[in-house]
C-alpha cells in the first residue's frame, strides 16, 4: 500500500467515489462523514487528508485548524475538495492551513496525479 | 454562508408544519432517495472505466509480439534467418559451380594421362620389338647365343610387365574420367536446376517477407488505433464518471433552496408590504434554482445517454478494427501471407539442404578419384622399377657385348635401345607422378570443402505461427472484451432512467413552488422591483455556489434598464456580485470579486456537454496546493511547487513574475499531467453540439455571447490572472496546489 488517506465528505457518493478511484490506485482510504468522524479516524498511518469544506458539526476549515492546533499532524497535508471555487474561499483554506484546492467534480485521473505528488 | 443543515433539523423543521415543509421533505426525500443509484452508476462506470483500461494495456502488449527491442522482434527474427538462408543457399551453389571446375580440371588431368599411357604403351611395345630382336640377333651370336638369350627373355619379360602396368593404369584411367564425366554432368545439371529453384524460391519468399510485412505494419498500425480508440473510450468514461458527481452539486443546491424556504415566515398575513416583497423574492429565487435544476437534471440525462452511446459506439468501432486484425488476411480473402511465408522458408532450407548435398556429391566423386590416383600410384611406381629394371638389364647387357669384342656390337646397339627406352619411360613416370600431384591437390579442395559444414541459425516455423497464432488470440480476446464492455455500458445507459424519474420529481415540486409564488405576488410592483435591486447584498453570503448566483444573476438580467437605474443603490448596497461595480465603490475589498464567471454553468449557458467534463485549459476553478508550511522533512526547497512556477509559451508568463508571486524561484520541476484532450482532439465527446438541433445550437451560442464566458475562475484582480492561468495547468484547471 502506498499510504493510507483519509476521505472527509458528507456526501456518500463522493466519499465512494473518492474511496474507489484511490484504492484503485494503490492506495489505503477511509471514510469520514465530518469533520468530528475525521479528527476521531485520523492516525498515525494517515498521510493525507481529502476533505469537503460545507459539512455539518464540523466543516473543513475547522478541520484543518483542530488537524494544525495538534502537534502531531500539524504538517499532515490536507487538500480541500469542494464545490467552493470562490478565492477568498481558497485564501481562507490556505490562511487556515490547507495544502491544496480542488473544486469538484474531479477529474479520477487528476486526483491520483495530485495525491501522488503529495504523497510521493 | 450557512452551513449545511442537518437531516435532524430538517425532520425537525417539517414536524411543525412550516408551510413550506411538505415540499422541501419532498425535495429532500427525491435527492436522498437518487444517491444511491448516482452512486451505482458511479460505481459500475468506474469498473467499466477500469476494464477499459485493462482492455487498452492488452492491446498496447499486442505490439510487443512484433516490434522487440532491436532484434527481439519476430521480424527482425523471420528476416535474419531468411536473409541468412538465401545467402547459404546461394553460398553452397558457388562453391558446387567451383567443384564443378575442378572436376572439370580434374578430367583434363585424366585425359592427359591417357595421352602418357599410350606414350608408355608404345615404350612398351619398342622394348618387346627389342627383345625380340634381341632373340633373332641370339641366333646368330654364335657364342654369345646364351647371353642374347636372356637379354632377350628379360627385355620381353620386362616388356610384358610394361604392358600389364599400362594396361591397369588405363582402365584406371578410363574408370576415374568416366566417374568424374557423369558427376561433371550430373552436377552442371544439378547446380543449374539449383539455381532456378533458388531465384524462384528467393523471389517467393521474398514476396511472402514483403507481405508479412505489410501486414504486420498494418496490423501495428491498427493497433496503434485502437490503442489509441481505447484511451479514447477510457478518456470519455472518466468523464462520465465526473458527471456523476452532480449527485453532490444537486444535494448541495437542494439544501440551499431547503434551508432558504425554511427561513421563511409562516405566517404571511403578518407581513409588511416590504416583507411581503421580500418574501416573495425569496421564493422566486428558489423556484429559479429549482427550474434551473430541473434543466440541468434534464440536460444531463440526455448528455449522459449520449455520451454512453457514442462510446458504445467507439467500443463497437474498436472491435471492428480488432476484428480486421485477427485476421492473417488484409488485401486478398485469399491470400496468407503467414502460410505463404512459412512455405517458402521451408522451400529455401530445402534448397540449402540440397545445395550442400550437391557438394557433397561432388566433393564425394573426388574423394573416389583420390583413390583411383592412389592405385594409378602403385602401377606408376611398379611402372618405374620395371624402367629401372630395363636399364640395369641394358647395362649388363652392354658389359657383355664388351666383353665379346666386335661381335657383341648388336647386343650394345639392342641395348642402348633399351636403355633409351628406360629413359622415356622413366620421363613417362615423372610426367604421371606430376599429373598425380595435380590431381591431388585438386582433390584435396574439394575433400576440404566437403568436411566445411555451415551451421545455420535455426528458426523454428511453428514460434512463427505461433506468434502470429497469439497475435490473433490476443486480438480476439479483446474483441470479446469489447462486447462485455458495450454490453455493460448499454446497461448503464439504459438505468439512467433514474435521472429522468429524479427530474419529474424535481419537475412537480418546481411547479407547486410555482403556483405557491404565483399567490404570493405583491401588488405594489414598482415596490417589488425596487426591492429586487437590493435583493442581492442581502444574500449574497448565502449564495457561494456559482449556480445559484448565476440564477440571481439571470433574474437580474430579465429586469428592464429603467427599472435597475431609477432606483439608485445605496453605496454600501451593491447588485448581487455586480461585476460593473468599481472596486472603490464597494466598502469590503473582500466583496470585489472583479470579473466572475462561472463554475460549471448550466448548459443553456454553454455548448452543451457533459457536466463536469474537463474544460479547455485556463478557462474554470481548478485544482490548487497551497505553499503550506511543512517539516524539512516534507519540503526541501521548494519540492511542492507551485503552478505558476512553470512556464508556458502559450500562457506567456514570465518565470520572475510567477515566482515572484508564488515565492518559490524553483521552476519547472512538476511533471506536467496530461492535460485533458483539446476540443478539436476529441469533437465526438467535448462538445455535443453534433448531438443538437441546429436551432439549439443558434440558441446556446447566442447565450453564451450575451453571458460570461463559462467556467473561469474567480480573479482577485487583474493582476493575479498570470499566477491563476500557470498555477491550474499541470493537473487540471480545478486543482491548485497551495
Amino acid at each position: 500500500m502506498a499510504g493510507t488517506i483519509l476521505s472527509v465528505d458528507d456526501s456518500k457518493s463522493i466519499r465512494q467515489m473518492v474511496s474507489f478511484v484511490l484504492t484503485n490506485a494503490h492506495y489505503q482510504v477511509i471514510e469520514a462523514e465530518d469533520g468530528l468522524d475525521a479528527l476521531k479516524k485520523i492516525t498515525p498511518d494517515v498521510k493525507l487528508v481529502l476533505s469537503d469544506l460545507n459539512m455539518p458539526n464540523m466543516d473543513g476549515l475547522e478541520l484543518i485548524k483542530a488537524i494544525r492546533a495538534n502537534p502531531d499532524t500539524k504538517f499532515l497535508p490536507v487538500i480541500m475538495l469542494t464545490t467552493e471555487s470562490q478565492d477568498d474561499k481558497k485564501q481562507a483554506g490556505k490562511a487556515a492551513g490547507a495544502t491544496g484546492w480542488i473544486v469538484k467534480p474531479f477529474n479520477p485521473e487528476q486526483l491520483i496525479a495530485v495525491v501522488r505528488k503529495i504523497l510521493g | 454562508m450557512p452551513k449545511a443543515l442537518s437531516t435532524q433539523t430538517l425532520s425537525q423543521t417539517a414536524e411543525v408544519k412550516h408551510p413550506w415543509a411538505d415540499l422541501v421533505a419532498a425535495l429532500e426525500r427525491a435527492v436522498r432517495n437518487s444517491e444511491d443509484n448516482f452512486l451505482d452508476l458511479g460505481m459500475n462506470l468506474q469498473k467499466i472505466q477500469l476494464a477499459s483500461s485493462h482492455q487498452q494495456k492488452k492491446i498496447s502488449a499486442t505490439m510487443g509480439l512484433f516490434k522487440g527491442s532491436e532484434q527481439s522482434g519476430i521480424l527482425q527474427k523471420i528476416s535474419a534467418y531468411v536473409h541468412g538462408s538465401q545467402t547459404r543457399t546461394s553460398s553452397a551453389q558457388l562453391k558446387a559451380a567451383e567443384l564443378c571446375q575442378n572436376l572439370q580440371k580434374m578430367i583434363h588431368l585424366v585425359d592427359t594421362f591417357s595421352r602418357k599411357c599410350h606414350s608408355l604403351e608404345r615404350a612398351g611395345l619398342l622394348l618387346h620389338v627389342i627383345g625380340t630382336n634381341t632373340g633373332i640377333e641370339c641366333a646368330r651370336a654364335a657364342a654369345m647365343e646364351a647371353t642374347f638369350k636372356v637379354v632377350s627373355q628379360d627385355t620381353i619379360a620386362l616388356a610384358e610387365q610394361i604392358r600389364t602396368a599400362t594396361d591397369s593404369l588405363s582402365d584406371q584411367t578410363t574408370r576415374a574420367r568416366n566417374e568424374q564425366t557423369a558427376t561433371l554432368q550430373t552436377a552442371n545439371r544439378n547446380i543449374e536446376a539449383l539455381r532456378e529453384l533458388s531465384q524462384s524460391s528467393n523471389k517467393t519468399t521474398d514476396d511472402a517477407m514483403v507481405k508479412v510485412s505489410e501486414l504486420v505494419d498494418y496490423s501495428i498500425n491498427m493497433v496503434n488505433h485502437a490503442n489509441q480508440l481505447a484511451g479514447e473510450i477510457t478518456l470519455g468514461i472518466n468523464r462520465v464518471v465526473m458527471g456523476i458527481q452532480f449527485h453532490d452539486n444537486l444535494r448541495q443546491r437542494v439544501e440551499h433552496i431547503n434551508h432558504a424556504l425554511l427561513e421563511l415566515p409562516e405566517d404571511l398575513a403578518a407581513l409588511t408590504s416590504e416583507e411581503h416583497c421580500q418574501n416573495y423574492l425569496n421564493v422566486e429565487l428558489q423556484k429559479a434554482q429549482l427550474d434551473q435544476l430541473v434543466e440541468e437534471l434534464e440536460s444531463l440525462y440526455h448528455t449522459q445517454n449520449q455520451a454512453l452511446a457514442h462510446i458504445v459506439e467507439e467500443i463497437y468501432r474498436l472491435q471492428g478494427r480488432l476484428g480486421g486484425m485477427a485476421s492473417e488476411k488484409h488485401q486478398n480473402i485469399n491470400e496468407n501471407p503467414v502460410a505463404e511465408l512459412l512455405s517458402g522458408i521451408a522451400s529455401l532450407e530445402q534448397l540449402n539442404t540440397d545445395s550442400q548435398t550437391l557438394g557433397q556429391g561432388i566433393a564425394a566423386s573426388a574423394a573416389r578419384a583420390n583413390e583411383v590416383a592412389r592405385e594409378m600410384q602403385q602401377a606408376i611406381q611398379s611402372t618405374f622399377s620395371i624402367a629401372t629394371q630395363v636399364k640395369i638389364n641394358a647395362l649388363n647387357a652392354i658389359i657383355k657385348a664388351a666383353k665379346f669384342g666386335p661381335m657383341g656390337e648388336s647386343l650394345q646397339v639392342l641395348a642402348q635401345g633399351m636403355v633409351g627406352v628406360s629413359r622415356d619411360v622413366r620421363q613417362l613416370v615423372n610426367l604421371f607422378n606430376d599429373l598425380l600431384q595435380q590431381l591431388a591437390e585438386l582433390t584435396r579442395n574439394d575433400l576440404g570443402e566437403k568436411n566445411a559444414t555451415q551451421n545455420a541459425d535455426s528458426l523454428e516455423t511453428l514460434d512463427v505461427q505461433q506468434v502470429f497464432d497469439q497475435f490473433a488470440a490476443e486480438l480476439q480476446q479483446a474483441r470479446s472484451s469489447c462486447d462485455e464492455l458495450a454490453q455493460n455500458l448499454e446497461r448503464e445507459t439504459r438505468g439512467l432512467v433514474f435521472i429522468g424519474e429524479l427530474k419529474e420529481t424535481l419537475a412537480v415540486q418546481a411547479a407547486q413552488l410555482g403556483v405557491q409564488l404565483a399567490e404570493l405576488e405583491p401588488p405594489d410592483q414598482d415596490q417589488l422591483t425596487s426591492q429586487r435591486n437590493q435583493f442581492g447584498s442581502q444574500l449574497y453570503q448565502r449564495y457561494t455556489m456559482d449556480e445559484e448566483r448565476a440564477v440571481h444573476r439571470r433574474i437580474l438580467s430579465a429586469i428592464p434598464a429603467a427599472a435597475i437605474t431609477s432606483a439608485a443603490p445605496a453605496v454600501d448596497d451593491c447588485l448581487f456580485f455586480d461585476d460593473n461595480e468599481p472596486a472603490a465603490a464597494t466598502a469590503d475589498p473582500s466583496l470585489d470579486f472583479g470579473e466572475i464567471e462561472l463554475f460549471d454553468a448550466p448548459p443553456q449557458s454553454n455548448e452543451p456537454e457533459l457536466w463536469g467534463a474537463a474544460p479547455a485549459p485556463g478557462t474554470e476553478a481548478g485544482i490548487e496546493l497551497f505553499d503550506t508550511p511543512a517539516p524539512s522533512n516534507q519540503r526541501q526547497g521548494g519540492e511542492i511547487e507551485l503552478f505558476d512556477s512553470l512556464e508556458t509559451a502559450a500562457e506567456g508568463v514570465s518565470s520572475e513574475n510567477s515566482a515572484a508571486l508564488a515565492g518559490d524561484e524553483k521552476a519547472g520541476s512538476i511533471e506536467l499531467f496530461d492535460p485533458p484532450a483539446p476540443v478539436e482532439a476529441q469533437p465526438k465527446i467535448e462538445h455535443w453540439d453534433d448531438f443538437t438541433s441546429p436551432a439549439d445550437s443558434a440558441a446556446q451560442t447566442s447565450d453564451a455571447e450575451a453571458q460570461d464566458p463559462p467556467g473561469q475562475s474567480l480573479s482577485p484582480g487583474a493582476e493575479d490572472e498570470p499566477k491563476k492561468a500557470t498555477e491550474k495547468e499541470d493537473f487540471g484547471d480545478n486543482i491548485e496546489l497551495f
